[in-house]
């Protein structure tokens, strides 16, 4: 990551293939279409070179860090399609995913590695437990959650903060 | 110090929950709290953790597509200022340009911001607000402007140095004015846009930031910029630039 943040596209095109599956992953998961992940991924991907020179591994692993930028994407194409009126086609792929959810969720799942984070999340609330995953893999806005719960707006950020205290519990040190 | 509404939001903000106007919000509270920012570093970490073993195989394409945009683009600096833009040499330039120079000019503005934020501390949170949504309305005229199909980029040099890039868009019906490389100002002198209507002058306001927005330009043959006392004059009274249009 060092390498890639001084300008090295020879160990950007490394890294790449280390973390361009789980970027794709991760935006097929949370798009459900794979043109829209593609471009999702693709944007994550570039943001990862523009701002490598900017990653600081004191404040977490470059992984963490990829994911991140990766699911902040891929939620600017959710929250895209939702609001655009012009770009219908855009929002129809997202209605229409051509990715089953079940696919999506489970045949991308490496069961192994998972498998930490899918116990942790069994441990929290009912209500912590739909907050954050109806926010992280299905890129819904605390609004919209709270709507889609018919619960107060108050307690979903509550529970999205609480939620993630615990998980990182329960996950933790890394 | 913990300030209670904005903390809460938190969660959120790290699940990428909110829309982007709460999210520039939060994170100029962030950057007024620095345990703040410690706890959404940690729980940004726990957050990825949710895509364990989410794993495939992207299109064969991509890999290509993406090292191509990686050599066309080029990094950040490691400080988190904005790096002053190479002076445009020439006037028909690529659209990606455009991008590069409205990162830039967003960048620059959230800068202004962040400052403002300093100075005036915790006591007057409506005040800044007000201050937020006026940026965002402006950043998105800003980048309205930038994103047109007819935008049409223009650099000519300034008299002071450095040079002026206009982008103006007829649909529009304005432009983006950033200066690049020019001299700072003392703080009795000021920069003021103007626009050339049937020969005369017409104020369109001060330019306190590098980059100003100027609406109305159909009925204009001509963008200028000028030096002026704090506080503008009623018509220019040292020309920095005037780029026809």
């Amino acid at each position: 990551m060092a390498e890639v943040g001084r300008g090295s596209e020879q160990a950007f095109a490394e890294l790449y293939e280390l973390v361009s599956p789980r970027v794709f992953g991760l935006a097929l998961r949370i798009l459900r279409n794979r043109a829209m992940a593609e471009e999702a991924a693709q944007e994550a991907l570039l943001d990862v070179w523009r701002q490598a020179p900017r990653f600081d591994a004191a404040r977490g692993s470059a992984l963490s860090w990829v994911l991140t930028m990766a699911h902040r994407r891929a939620v600017d194409h959710v929250r895209a399609a939702q609001s655009s009126t012009d770009r219908e086609s855009k929002a129809a792929a997202l209605m229409t995913p051509d990715v089953p959810f079940d696919e999506a969720a489970e045949t991308t799942l490496i069961r192994a590695e998972g498998e930490q984070v899918r116990r942790c999340l069994t441990r929290l609330t009912e209500l912590q437990r739909q907050s954050i995953t109806l926010a992280y893999y299905s890129g819904l806005s605390y609004p919209q959650v709270a709507a889609e719960l018919a619960v107060a707006l108050p307690t979903i950020k509550a529970r999205m903060r609480d939620g993630l205290i615990r998980l990182r519990d329960c996950l933790g040190a890394r | 110090m913990i300030h209670d509404e904005p903390h809460t939001l938190l969660g959120a903000y790290v699940l990428n929950a909110l829309d982007d106007h709460e999210r520039a919000r939060f994170e100029v509270h962030l950057g007024a709290c620095s345990s703040c920012a410690a706890e959404a570093a940690e729980l940004s970490g726990t957050a990825a953790r949710l895509a364990d073993g989410l794993s495939a195989e992207p299109p064969a394409t991509m890999r290509a597509s993406v090292m191509e945009a990686v050599r066309a683009t080029p990094q950040l600096t490691a400080e988190d200022r904005p790096v002053p833009r190479r002076p445009a040499p020439a006037v028909p330039r690529p659209r990606r340009n455009l991008v590069t120079l409205a990162a830039a000019i967003v960048a620059v503005a959230a800068l202004a911001l962040s400052a403002f934020v300093y100075v005036t501390g915790q006591a007057r949170v409506d005040d800044l607000r007000e201050q937020v949504d006026a940026r965002d309305a402006e950043a998105a005229r800003v980048a309205a402007v930038l994103a047109a199909d007819d935008a049409v980029l223009t650099t000519a040099p300034a008299a002071d140095g450095g040079s002026i890039s206009v982008v103006t868009s007829a649909s529009r019906n304005a432009a983006v004015v950033t200066r690049v490389g020019m001299p700072g100002l003392s703080a009795d002198q000021a920069y003021q846009l103007w626009r050339d209507v049937d020969g005369v002058m017409v104020s369109a306001g001060l330019m306190p930031h590098v980059s100003g927005l100027v609406a109305g330009i159909v009925e204009a043959t001509a963008i200028g910029l000028s030096v002026e006392p704090a506080g503008g004059s009623p018509q220019p009274t040292h020309a920095v630039g005037v780029i026809a249009i």
